[in-house]
């Protein structure tokens, strides 16, 4: 299984330490700074300011989270701001070459590694009802090198780290402070910066991800949207997503196989909203099917024919997969069989919940676009 | 760390990654006059064309700039080439020279190199003085030059030789930069204004009026002198630069600070490199505008050629015909195939009432010929005459043949029905029904086989008519004849009786000649039987052998809609491919968009 620094941006111009914001309140500013040098605009720190300060997206009090990325569309790179993300729809813009600016707690990534700071960063979520989110960085990357210990890596205005790593849960817990905002841009940044040398720009994003198939990624992507963060109990709460990352990361080092991911073992499957998720695989469906090169002669109408079969069914359905999947290994056709293999992963989620899948994607309402 | 390339080097970067797609959508020779563009910038020659009418100090003005003495500049005597001053390691002339060899200028040029200190018996002086030369391209190692800056020097306009005019025209075009020189001496007069705006403002090129010889004005004389350039040419304030040649030159020579501030050397320079700047400012736009517009238009090739492949009404409409055919083809094979369909349901009925209606007309008639009108015959005078039974044997034979050929039109009427009813059920829209239906077909003069066979493969669509009837001659062979003998047969026996009385004779004929009539009415119900008996195995082996033969035609088709299918499929998935091109190409557009741009800097700052 390969390690997967999925981008590793650095190098600013400006000031002596590039990625260090200049002001005590300009991390928004100085983040997308960084971002605009990558995408080769040369625009200093004190020019952003300026800038924002004239259009009254910077008071000298910080920048609020709906003008974050301001900056970037005015020089013509648009952007999407999501509230209530997730780390997968996080992964899934660094996999697209996107860069990634959230929102974050800062003292949980500043000053939590005494026992002391911890408590008093977890008085302060119970207080705040999930606490304070007080500065803006950019997600680098991630580094699932070690399964057991999945790193973030932030480039931090604040500090002036360059792709700093801090654990997953830790940076979680700092993002969900700002109900995981995260502005992205739309447009891939040039192959040249660091860390796009994987990026495939023909097909526009990473073929792998943490040695995971793009499109068996793409799976768990579209799951997430059905899965809380985080869920009420009697006394506190439980963590439902951290639960699903923990199954993400043991499909992708090949502990476990996805249908055995969808047993209850994983707190996760307790809490999944299929009428969320069932949309964004419908999607998918849609998108990778053409990617698979059926012809007449291979093609699940051929196969029904062959096999005296009339109605799809799941088990039928699950028949000719397999066996669409050795037959494009064999003739060397990787991208059919990789699609096919996320159409069974699609039929192992219905098989496990009870949907037929022809009724579930041929007689689906109308995808999400 | 990011490098920060210029414009120039990322576009060339990106036109690289390009290629193959512009390539693929004949869009290959773009990249390539790109590619030219991004030569010419990468070397960086901005051209400063200095002109201006004649003995204005344009020469003296080039050399003090360059801190040598390049261009001749003797007392009295003008510039007649056009020089090209450019950087080199060592000093190099070539001479270009050449005659005019027709009216319309075309001049056959040759070339040669000559050394540096005969350039004066090259420059100046009449066409015939230089030998005809045209233009010098001189290089030399000179710093000002070293960043690809040319100099070109032209001869004064306004002179008395024509050639002067034509030579600087020539030039203006291959020029980034144009230095309009005049004199503070002089104020600056019509034909020098209308060289200017005419030859100079119209090229929309970037320019400045350069006011030399302000060594002799006051600073009082110059504002009024400058305030009249100014006024006179609608130029900008900021783009009127004053400068002396003469104290140039002199500090040149002497370094003493009085002389460089007189000259305003400094100000020459600061424009000179601001302009060239700008220039390049713009050369690189030049290549960052054709290098999106070149994207602009593969995105607009792909996105037409992806609009051409998304539309699938040919192959739908295709595919759809091929299904109304294959269902129609269906339908048909199971009319034809399927004892239970409609159609067979249908023929069945007509056969059966058809058998019924001709069993009740004969039943009715051999009743009558066995009884009344075997009667009638015996009761006429003609029977009981010597010749009595000669005339019995034909009224009986007439009757039963008469009867043969009235039930055997009943039938070729109900088998014709059926036939028929073939021909309207099995009617397709786009092979239509032509058979011809012969009514007057009679078993006596063709076999039943052939009239039914030959009939209902004309009825249904898709047959080979000529190649099936000969199969089904050869199964159903020989036909079968009308009873015709059995009448002989009575007048054999007729002959038996001939010798008896008149009465008893006729009554010996009934008794005779009855069994023989019943013989004759079995045979006949026989044949009856037999026509509709042959006819039946005859219409169902032949639709038997039309529902095989439909078989091929609908593996056919079936073929066709796959192909249909296949090409569908193709199309979709080469869709998809392209909507990948178009998310590369959308990308590089917006990247190149932004590249090097700075929406942020402040008016205040740029200046």
């Amino acid at each position: 299984m390969e390690t997967n620094n999925i981008f590793v941006a650095n190098g600013l111009i400006g000031s002596s330490n590039p990625i260090h914001q200049e002001g005590l309140d300009t991390c928004a500013i100085k983040a997308q700074q960084i971002i605009l040098n990558e995408f080769g605009i040369p625009c200093t720190e004190a020019q952003l300011v300026q800038f924002s300060y004239e259009h009254g997206w910077y008071n000298g009090n910080g920048t609020s989270p709906e003008n974050v990325g301001n900056l970037l569309e005015v020089a013509g790179i648009h952007v999407t701001r999501q509230a209530n993300a997730n780390i997968f729809n996080l992964v899934s813009e660094l996999a697209q070459g996107h860069k990634v600016i959230v929102g974050v707690d800062a003292d949980e990534l500043w000053h939590n590694s005494t026992e002391e700071e911890q408590h008093q960063n977890w008085l302060e979520d119970f207080n705040n009802d999930g606490g304070i989110p007080d500065h803006a960085l950019i997600v680098a990357g991630i580094d699932t090198s070690d399964p057991n210990n999945i790193q973030v890596l932030l480039t931090d205005p604040g500090t002036g780290d360059c792709c700093k790593a801090y654990p997953l849960d830790q940076f979680m817990d700092a993002w969900s402070d700002s109900q995981c905002y995260m502005v992205s841009t739309d447009v891939a940044v040039p192959q040249s910066v660091p860390g796009m040398e994987n990026f495939n720009p023909e097909v526009g994003h990473l073929d792998f991800i943490a040695g995971v198939p793009y499109t068996d990624f793409q799976i768990f992507n579209d799951m997430s949207y059905g899965i809380p963060v985080f869920a009420p109990l009697d006394f506190g709460y439980c963590y439902p997503m951290n639960s699903f990352v923990d199954a993400f990361f043991d499909f992708a080092h090949q502990d476990i196989g996805y249908v055995a991911l969808l047993n209850n073992q994983y707190l996760f499957t307790d809490y999944m909203n299929h009428s969320l998720i069932i949309p964004q695989l419908v999607n998918t469906y849609d998108l990778g099917l053409p990617n698979i090169a059926f012809n007449p002669m291979n093609d699940w109408n051929h196969y029904a024919f062959d096999h005296h079969v009339g109605i799809m069914t799941n088990d039928l359905y699950n028949d000719f997969l397999t066996q669409s999947i050795m037959d494009f290994n064999a003739i060397g056709d990787i991208q059919s069989a990789m699609y096919c293999e996320q159409q069974m992963m699609m039929l192992d989620y219905c098989n496990h919940y009870n949907y037929d899948f022809y009724d579930t994607f041929y007689c689906s309402p109308m995808p999400i676009v | 760390m990011i490098i920060f390339m210029t414009t120039i080097e990322k576009v060339k970067q990106l036109a690289l990654s390009v290629t193959n797609v512009a390539e693929q959508y004949g869009l290959g020779s773009s990249i390539t006059d790109l590619n030219e563009l991004i030569k010419k910038a990468e070397q960086q020659q901005i051209s400063l064309l200095v002109c201006g009418e004649f003995k204005r100090g344009k020469s003296s003005l080039i050399n003090a700039f360059l801190n040598e003495n390049v261009c001749p500049e003797a007392e009295g005597i003008a510039t007649s080439v056009v020089s090209l001053i450019s950087y080199g390691e060592t000093r190099k002339v070539i001479r270009h020279y050449g005659r005019k060899v027709d009216e319309a200028e075309t001049v056959e040029s040759k070339t040669e190199e000559i050394p540096f200190e005969r350039i004066a018996d090259f420059a100046d002086g009449t066409e015939s003085d230089i030998q005809h030369t045209i233009m010098l391209e001189i290089q030399i190692p000179n710093e000002r030059l070293k960043n690809g800056l040319t100099i070109i020097d032209t001869p004064g306009v306004g002179s008395l030789d024509p050639r002067h005019l034509l030579l600087t025209l020539q030039a203006i075009p291959k020029a980034d930069v144009i230095y309009f020189v005049t004199d503070a001496d002089e104020p600056m007069g019509k034909s020098e204004l209308d060289f200017y705006k005419s030859r100079v403002i119209s090229t929309g090129k970037k320019s400045r009026i350069v006011v030399n010889k302000i060594d002799s004005r006051s600073r009082v004389e110059l504002k009024t002198i400058l305030k009249d350039v100014q006024d006179k040419s609608q130029c900008d304030e900021d783009r009127i630069l004053p400068v002396s040649a003469k104290r140039w030159k002199e500090y040149n020579s002497t370094n003493k600070e009085e002389f460089k501030e007189k000259s305003h050397l400094e100000e020459m320079y600061a424009a000179v490199e601001k302009d060239c700047l700008a220039a390049r400012d713009n050369l690189s736009q030049l290549v960052r505008s054709q290098y999106i517009e070149i994207l602009e238009r593969l995105k607009k090739t792909i996105e037409q050629h992806k609009n051409e492949l998304s539309d699938f009404s040919v192959l739908d409409e295709k595919k759809a015909q091929y299904q109304q055919q294959i269902a129609e083809l269906k339908q048909l094979h199971d009319n034809v195939a399927n004892p239970d369909s409609e159609l067979r349901r249908k023929i069945a009925e007509i056969l059966k009432e058809s058998q019924k209606q001709v069993l009740g007309t004969f039943a009715e008639q051999s009743v009558l010929l066995s009884s009344n009108e075997l009667d009638k015959i015996l009761q006429a005078d003609e029977a009981k005459s010597s010749n009595g039974d000669q005339f019995v044997l034909k009224k009986v034979n007439d009757a039963i043949v008469e009867l043969s050929e009235r039930l055997d039109k009943e039938i070729n009427a109900g088998l014709n029905q059926i036939i028929e009813t073939i021909g309207k059920q099995i009617e397709l829209p786009e092979c239509s029904f032509k058979g011809v239906i012969n009514t007057q077909i009679t078993p006596v003069q063709h076999t039943l086989s052939e009239t039914t066979m030959s009939t209902v493969r004309q009825s249904i669509p898709l047959m080979g008519v000529a190649t099936l009837s000969g199969i089904a001659v050869s199964v159903v062979a020989p036909a079968i004849a009308l009873p015709v003998g059995i009448v002989a047969g009575i007048a054999f026996v007729a002959k038996n009786i001939f010798d008896s009385s008149r009465q008893e004779r006729v009554n010996n004929i009934r008794r005779q000649i009855t069994p023989r009539v019943q013989i004759a009415i079995n045979e006949l119900q026989r044949y009856i039987q037999n026509r509709y008996d042959k006819f039946n195995d005859v219409l169902l082996k032949c639709l038997k052998e039309s529902a095989n033969e439909m078989i091929k035609p609908m593996q056919e088709v079936i073929e066709s809609i796959k192909q249909c299918e296949a090409g569908t499929q193709e199309r979709k998935t080469e869709i998809q491919k392209i909507d990948c091109q178009l998310r590369f190409v959308d990308g590089l557009i917006a990247q190149t968009r932004v590249y090097n741009t700075n929406p942020f800097v402040s008016p205040q700052s740029n200046e």
